[in-house]
């Protein structure tokens, strides 16, 4: 009896001692879906979109921007603006404007990951320009320009067509040693908003960029695909072999193709020596109507100037990224996870990457050759 | 403090028995009749007649059959002096006459349909039972209906009841053991079980709780379901009350008890598992894949029911992280002209809900179905309109009520209900983590309940994996053993353990294949 009486006491005490939790119910506050960052003269400028509840069934979108020291000012800044109280549990993308990414970005990155409430699933991204004048700016087809820009990266990243750049990733390249991230890059064209291609870090620096069309073969070189659309120009000799070649005699073929399943493959031949092979199966999508697939003999053809193509796409931007000295690839960290007892340093592998001989061996196979219906 | 409630009606300790004051039988005509009236106070439907000079006889009019009485009572009585309640009981051709010397035995069989037959000059009474029991026809049962299946329930005559069990199961290890409950009422109560499939214990500990009940009155079974029941401050009930017949012979089939109390159209059967409640008689009968998918949809339908509202709180009091996107929108524009959090809207609208029920159950059949439709629609709408609730909330509590009533049975369709309350305060304060803690306390409480003593949780713990082909899904019949291992007998449990010895047997020894075919043999 003394114990249920104990017990009782015990329940109550939890019940009566604890703390309330603070309230945030959805309708009472407004919900941060975009932040962009910019700096301006030493200090940072927040431009955020905000979704507001209003009580006449509608819900709109408004723009705050300001500036302070910190992130957090802004914040409390913007708050003074707000009817409702600002939570960012609902971010889903973060920008960092031109200025700002080649100024650094690793402390922003640090300040968002130790939030709780912001989920490590949402997209950074680098802006082409000032996040303010992408954000401001008017889009006559984009009702909310939030939710337009998380879509934009979202169906991207998940179609591979762009290297994927969540919070999480993003800060596990950090925390590795020999690993340098990069984040897609979007940019505001006319009425519209275009990714535009991909910012490469160094140090939390944004030192260089290629164009979104590369994104394929980036994404080649960091990771095992199953999904991505590439489109070749391959030399018209290829055409010879058609069915009737007198009638045509182009300079180019192109093709294209998109990726049903390829295999990365890394093997150390020395400290300065690296193979890289890629095994692709694909699907032909695209080609002249003349050139006759069927034919075995053609397929392997078109399959071996792929190779060729590809691998020298992929050594062009493993060059560039050798230039601005970002191992965007993760190269260093298979060096060190796969040589025993490596004494590999962050500033050894500087010096080391620039010189990095890498042998590109692309094993390209078609598996199909369109899909009739 | 529970307990001691639970003692006061359980007391351990032997009781006295029942001893009415023994009163012997007068000789004379007179006296025997004044002792009568004396005794049942008179009452207006006692009849006494005088049948010649010697011979009186008394009944309670409506409780014997008339017809009975005169072609096999007044016909066979002869106008002699010499007549003694011996020659009288041996020319009475009914099949049950007995010969009493006590008033009080007399009239006890009285009241339950017999003849008291007085011949002036003997201290003895002759007894003729000649009982009718007035009863409703057999009807189609209401509360526990069926598609497929048998279309017929028990009524309010014990007798009745056991009959139809007797015709589902025609096998002499029928058991059949009755009891006489309640000081004042004398209701009968018949203990079933079939000898060689039920556990003994089960039977020791049912017959055991009976024996003990010190009641002054039983009305009806589930009174006697929650009086025997192992922790009657439990919400969840662990006995089954069922109004249908093959429901009962099902469960006395697969080794558990079964108690008819007499006056009710209910029969218990214990011990009950907590899975069990949401199987219905009628999953045998579909074929199994159907009946796995409808079993399935049950499981998911009781945890819709219990934890859709409480999350919807919960995601919109505290966690408006996890909202997906496109749902975000609907979500806070349809709460946006609510003025309540939503902790009061939640509450307010299972109220409401549980208020319809309530009132189509109580109102006349004629009434309660157009409150109910009318009541709904116009409260649902309104409401809405009038901004006090969000029409998303309205969906999610009715998909909760709806989900709940798929429950096969009304007790504990009626938990899953009541339950939720607590568990939508819990998430209106704490958020998830309230869920979370309502949630755990119930598991904790579910695994500590028991029905006669077998696990409540089984057979999923402990894990009774020879019992799980008829869980949550309903395998081919062949997969099922058809005794659980909650409610087997001795003779089961030895002869699964000389299994497993041969079984043990054959693989320490290598044994040759004709070797084989002996110990399996």
């Amino acid at each position: 009896m003394k114990k249920k009486k104990w017990f009782l006491l015990f329940v109550i005490a939890c019940l009566i001692l604890t703390a309330c939790t603070e309230y945030r119910v959805l309708e009472r506050i407004s919900l941060v879906t975009l932040i962009g960052y910019d700096v301006e003269d030493g200090d940072v400028t927040a431009t955020s979109v905000v979704r507001q509840i209003n009580p006449e069934f509608e819900s709109s979108i408004e723009i705050h921007s300001e500036t302070a020291e910190t992130s957090k000012g802004t914040r409390v800044k913007t708050d003074l603006q707000s009817a409702k109280k600002l939570m960012a549990g609902q971010l889903r993308v973060t920008l960092f404007g031109d200025d700002l990414a080649k100024e650094g970005i690793e402390e922003a990155i640090h300040t968002l990951a130790m939030n709780s409430e912001i989920t490590t699933s949402i997209y950074l991204a680098v802006v082409d320009g000032k996040s303010k004048t992408l954000l401001e700016g008017q889009y006559p087809n984009i009702a909310d320009v939030g939710q337009h820009i998380f879509n934009l990266i979202d169906h991207n990243i998940n179609q591979q067509q762009m290297i994927s750049s969540t919070l999480h990733e993003v800060v596990r390249d950090i925390y590795a040693s020999f690993r340098d991230f990069a984040l897609p890059k979007v940019k505001k064209s006319g009425e519209y908003i275009d990714i535009s291609g991909i910012a490469l870090f160094k140090d939390g620096k944004m030192v260089g960029s290629l164009p979104a069309s590369d994104s394929f073969y980036v994404l080649l070189i960091r990771e095992n695909i199953n999904d991505g659309t590439l489109q070749l120009v391959l030399p018209g000799e290829l055409a010879e072999s058609s069915k009737n070649p007198p009638n045509y005699q182009p300079e180019e073929l192109p093709i294209a193709i998109d990726a049903i399943k390829t295999k990365r493959d890394l093997k150390i031949i020395n400290e300065n020596e690296i193979d890289l092979s890629i095994s692709l199966d694909c699907r032909l999508l695209e080609i002249h109507s003349s050139l006759a697939i069927s034919d075995k003999k053609i397929t392997e053809k078109i399959e071996k100037e792929i190779n060729k193509k590809i691998e020298s796409e992929i050594e062009r931007i493993i060059k560039y990224s050798q230039e601005v000295n970002s191992d965007i690839f993760g190269f260093g960290e298979h060096f060190y996870a796969f040589t025993r007892n490596s004494k590999l340093t962050e500033e050894k592998w500087r010096e080391i990457y620039p010189n990095l001989k890498v042998n590109v061996k692309i094993d390209t196979e078609i598996i199909r050759s369109g899909v009739f219906e | 403090m529970f307990k001691k409630i639970q003692q006061k009606i359980l007391p351990n300790e032997e009781k006295p028995e029942y001893n009415p004051p023994k009163i012997p039988v007068p000789p004379l005509k007179n006296d025997f009749i004044n002792e009568l009236k004396k005794i049942i106070h008179s009452p207006a439907d006692l009849v006494i007649r005088f049948v010649t000079n010697n011979i009186t006889i008394a009944f309670i009019d409506g409780l014997i059959e008339t017809q009975s009485l005169d072609d096999n009572i007044l016909a066979r009585f002869e106008d002699t002096s010499d007549e003694t309640p011996s020659t009288l009981r041996e020319r009475i051709s009914i099949p049950e006459v007995n010969v009493f010397d006590e008033m009080i035995q007399c009239i006890d069989e009285m009241l339950i349909g017999a003849v008291l037959i007085h011949i002036n000059g003997h201290p003895q009474v002759v007894l003729a039972k000649i009982p009718s029991y007035e009863k409703r026809s057999l009807e189609a049962p209401e509360n526990e209906s069926q598609v497929i299946g048998t279309q017929v329930g028990f009524n309010e005559s014990l007798n009745t009841n056991i009959t139809l069990i007797r015709r589902f199961i025609t096998n002499p290890n029928l058991c059949n053991e009755h009891f006489t409950l309640g000081k004042e009422t004398r209701t009968s109560v018949s203990v079933l079980y079939i000898h060689g499939i039920v556990d003994e214990k089960h039977v020791n500990t049912v017959r055991q709780r009976i024996k003990d009940l010190d009641i002054v009155d039983l009305i009806d079974s589930a009174i006697l379901a929650e009086l025997i029941d192992d922790s009657s401050s439990s919400i969840f009930p662990q006995t089954l009350l069922t109004e249908r017949p093959d429901r009962f012979c099902d469960g006395l089939l697969t080794g558990k008890v079964g108690i008819i109390v007499n006056g009710s159209s209910m029969g218990i059967i214990c011990p009950f598992s907590f899975l069990e409640f949401f199987q219905s008689r009628e999953d045998q009968n579909l074929r199994w894949p159907i009946a796995s998918f409808i079993r399935l949809l049950r499981f998911a339908a009781i945890i819709v029911s219990i934890f859709f509202t409480p999350i919807y709180v919960a995601s919109l009091t505290f966690h408006y992280e996890v909202i997906p996107q496109p749902m975000l929108v609907p979500l806070s524009e349809s709460r946006a002209i609510v003025p309540f959090p939503p902790i009061i809207e939640a509450l307010f609208l299972e109220l409401v809900i549980e208020l319809l029920r309530e009132a189509g159950a109580r109102l006349p059949t004629k009434v309660g179905q157009t409150i109910g439709i009318v009541g709904g629609i116009v409260i649902g709408t309104a409401a809405v309109q009038a901004g006090i609730t969000s029409n998303i909330l309205i969906i999610i509590v009715a998909l909760g009520a709806l989900a709940s009533f798929t429950t096969p049975n009304y007790m504990m369709g009626n938990v899953i209900r009541i339950i939720r309350f607590p568990i939508i305060v819990l998430a209106g304060f704490w958020g998830y983590y309230g869920i979370m803690l309502a949630f755990c306390f119930l598991l904790i409480h579910l695994l500590k309940q028991s029905s006669l003593g077998a696990p409540y949780l089984a057979p999923f713990y402990p894990p009774r994996l020879k019992d799980w082909p008829d869980s949550i899904v309903r395998l081919p019949l062949p997969f099922i053993s058809r005794h659980s291992v909650n409610s087997r007998s001795r003779k089961e449990i030895e002869k699964s353990k000389k299994k497993k010895n041969t079984k043990k047997q054959r693989q320490n020894s290598n044994l040759t294949p004709e070797n084989k075919e002996k110990v399996i043999e």
